[in-house]
């Protein structure tokens, strides 16, 4: 399986600048996080539903629409049982289920799977490395951002080594599933020693390897790829800040909200 | 490392071999100061490279001099684009776009792996990663590469093929450094350094550094088997090549007994004999991963007791995905598993950890606890046995595996080869019948090879049933009863030892070698599977 979301293709968004992406993946947020109201929120997510998977977002929806799922239920479900509302729907005392309370969860729901959606589609359609030199370019250091792109890499390769791990302990006769608490704390000792461990081995060796490539030198880093800027970032960027700033306006005038 | 004097020429091939602990990969690590930067300690004396002290320099001033390869090629790739893992050192070098496109490309060239440069790294095979983590170090253009057993985890041809590159470019400019175990890949050099306790013990021309056969297993280096031949047969000459072997030993009229060849060819049929009843029973096999991959394409297995059995096949052949399926680790896609006649559907892995034990290839993903006592009863416990049932377990495992006497000892402060017998007694003290172990040498050196190896050998004697996966032929030839050989999720041989290990052809197909003495034998008309076996068919002859 690879390891990352990023999806090889020729897209529109693939071709833009990182820093386009960047600053449009932000923007987008605004916009979700300008309305609470479904019927608002929804036309965005509509929007942003084609663009999303002809850049390849649909592999990434594959892998995390159960998480997706869980995530809008979990909204709607708290959001339409806490939120306050007047219109009473329902009324099971204590607790009473109104008009202003679903919509809210509805819209907190959309706006969620909205938010990860848009993050989806900027990893299928941006390489990790890309996504560090876009961040170079708006003046993060260079270590910081190389740093965030190496969790996606060894996030996996962490989870792999844990599976390895548990595989060795089953074969001893380890349950994880043993009952109270603290008897479960003690069960996953074996597993969290060894993981650990291997983790501080796997990082030791990487900062060797990294520095032995010359990370961390003094000399200004140069980039393999080339980003230019084009004109089509310059279309794209003025639609995303159209359309944010279009939702704060709209939210202004005091629409949007439930 | 004590008082370590090493020099060495420009464009010279060398390679430093000795124990574990020897100082190796210590001596490598200095050359651009990832000791003391990294590892600090007393650090004492001077090193110069090209004729300047690199006193004082961090180990990135050294990136464009000396280009180090580590064995875990894991962690030296971290790009999603093998391209971009190659473009890492030069970019940090701060080069000009063009000047990095240029030596990206070349540096993929030079390891062969140009058509992979869109790849992303996770998804190459052992030997493609390590020729990449090659490549990425070749881009930053060394004086001189250092591979710190670089090829351990690759099979033969793997190995064989990053020997290739490097011999190539050892015949440029650049310098090689290698630490290396196998005979196969130190005769390349032009030079061999041997380190014992952090000393050089003693340097010389590759030849007459092979050809000291004694010398060299003190070392804890195998010999070449053309060398240990001529050595225990009292030849005054050391070949250290089987053709240069197999010429001198015709010259000297050598040849085999046919009534010896006999009476080994009954002898292999006694041993077949010997074995058991069926104990594990493997039926129209499959397995796929989750993302698809087709590991196991319909295999049939028949494992008898008190069989030494070795699974052996190229990296990603299907060895250990097939023996996970042995203890319930993996569950068939299709066909299934029997123990004792009975299908393991229903058990669970701990269950079948009583009978099947399974040891894993590093013992690091498996150790945890402060003492070695503690480590050994963690899976007695687990199976609620008593405190004194457990007591005896653990004192007989420990007993079994040679560790008595070290009960409180820390198993994280052992050496590997410790912590590999620490591994196996952990599983033993479960009492299992059958032992399957994934590549239980691996990263040890010659004496620790052949310790572990005699420990498996000697609880074969005494009744287990023993599978081992490994790609190290020349331990199959002197221990394993039987192989079976795989290649692409299929087994495309399997028999006695020396039938299997003489078939060049099939062995070829899963990118294996048969080992040298085979070879040497094979010249005077039987595959001998160890020195000992030619030289009692050539003295019989005599």
């Amino acid at each position: 399986m690879s390891l990352y979301l990023y999806s090889e293709r020729i897209s529109f968004l693939h071709k833009l600048h990182p820093v386009s992406k960047i600053i449009g993946l932000l923007l987008s947020f605004v916009a979700a996080l300008a309305f609470s109201h479904p019927l608002y929120i929804l036309p965005l997510a509509i929007l942003v539903i084609i663009p999303g998977l002809r850049a390849g977002a649909g592999d990434g929806l594959h892998r995390v629409w159960p998480l997706m799922i869980a995530i809008g239920l979990a909204s709607f479900l708290l959001w339409g049982v806490f939120f306050p509302g007047k219109t009473v729907v329902y009324s099971l005392a204590p607790f009473c289920i109104t008009r202003e309370a679903l919509l809210y969860g509805a819209g907190m729901a959309i706006r969620l799977n909205l938010m990860l959606f848009c993050g989806l589609i900027f990893l299928a359609s941006t390489r990790i490395e890309d996504f560090t030199a876009g961040l170079s370019v708006m003046g993060i250091p260079f270590s910081l951002s190389f740093a965030l792109s190496l969790s996606f890499r060894l996030v996996p390769i962490f989870s792999e080594t844990t599976q390895t791990i548990i595989q060795a302990q089953r074969c001893r006769g380890l349950e994880t599933e043993s009952k109270g608490l603290i008897k479960r704390m003690f069960a996953y000792l074996p597993l969290l020693v060894p993981v650990f461990a291997s983790a501080l081995r796997r990082t030791d060796q990487l900062a060797v390897a990294l520095e032995s490539k010359g990370f961390g030198s003094k000399i200004k880093r140069t980039t393999y790829r080339e980003y230019l800027f084009r004109g089509q970032d310059v279309i794209f960027l003025l639609a995303m800040i159209v359309i944010s700033a279009g939702s704060v306006t709209i939210r202004i005038l005091g629409m949007g909200a439930v | 490392m004590r008082k370590i004097t090493y020099l060495q020429e420009p464009g010279e091939a060398v390679a430093i071999v000795g124990r574990s602990g020897a100082g190796k990969s210590s001596l490598v690590r200095c050359l651009n100061r990832i000791i003391p930067k990294f590892f600090p300690g007393d650090f004492q004396g001077q090193i110069g490279l090209f004729g300047k002290d690199i006193r004082g320099l961090r180990p990135f001033e050294l990136a464009d001099r000396v280009g180090v390869v580590l064995q875990d090629f894991e962690s030296q790739l971290f790009s999603s684009q093998a391209e971009l893992d190659v473009a890492f050192g030069p970019e940090n070098l701060g080069l000009g776009r063009e000047e990095i496109q240029r030596r990206v490309s070349e540096a993929l060239a030079r390891v062969g792996m140009l058509d992979y440069r869109e790849r992303d790294p996770g998804t190459l095979s052992g030997g493609q990663k390590q020729r990449l983590a090659i490549a990425t170090v070749l881009a930053l253009h060394p004086r001189i590469l250092a591979l710190d057993e670089a090829t351990t985890d690759l099979d033969p041809v793997g190995r064989e093929e990053i020997t290739s590159i490097v011999r190539q470019l050892g015949q440029g400019a650049i310098s090689l450094v290698l630490v290396e175990h196998e005979p196969e890949e130190l005769r390349m050099v032009d030079r061999v350094v041997i380190l014992k306790q952090g000393m050089v013990e003693r340097e010389g021309p590759v030849e007459e550094i092979l050809g000291d056969v004694e010398g060299l297993e003190t070392a804890g280096v195998r010999p070449p088997d053309a060398a240990k031949l001529f050595s225990e047969m009292g030849f005054a000459e050391r070949p250290i090549r089987v053709e240069q072997a197999v010429e001198l030993l015709q010259r000297a009229g050598e040849r085999f007994s046919e009534t010896g060849i006999q009476r080994l060819r009954v002898l292999d049929q006694e041993a077949s004999n010997g074995v058991g009843d069926t104990i594990l029973h493997v039926e129209g096999l499959g397995h796929s991963y989750p993302g698809g991959t087709e590991a196991l394409k319909g295999v049939d297995l028949q494992v008898r007791e008190r069989e030494f059995l070795a699974v052996v096949g190229q990296n990603g052949s299907g060895k250990t995905t097939l023996v996970k399926h042995l203890n319930g680790l993996l569950r068939p896609t299709r066909g299934e598993v029997f123990f004792q006649g009975r299908s393991i559907k229903e058990s669970s892995v701990s269950e079948l950890g009583k009978e099947i034990g399974f040891v894993f290839q590093n013992p690091d993903h498996q150790i945890f606890s402060s003492s070695v006592k503690e480590e050994i009863a963690f899976g007695p416990r687990n199976h609620g046995f008593s405190e004194k049932d457990i007591k005896d377990r653990v004192e007989r495992a420990l007993e079994l595996v040679g560790l008595t006497g070290l009960e409180k000892s820390d198993p994280f402060i052992m050496t590997r080869g410790e912590r590999q017998r620490v591994a196996v007694a952990s599983i033993l003290a479960m009492g299992p019948r059958v032992i399957i172990l994934d590549e239980p040498t691996t990263g040890l050196d010659y004496t620790e090879q052949v310790a572990v190896m005699e420990m498996l050998a000697e609880l074969n004697r005494k009744g287990h049933t023993i599978i081992i996966i490994t790609h190290t032929l020349w331990l199959v030839a002197r221990y394993a009863h039987r192989v079976v050989l795989m290649a692409e999720g299929r087994i495309i041989a399997h028999g006695g030892s020396r039938e299997v290990l003489a078939r060049r052809e099939t062995l070829a197909r899963a990118s294996l070698k048969p080992p040298e003495i085979i070879e040497i034998g094979e010249a005077f008309g039987f595959p001998t599977l160890s020195v000992q076996e030619f030289i009692g068919l050539a003295r019989e002859s005599a």
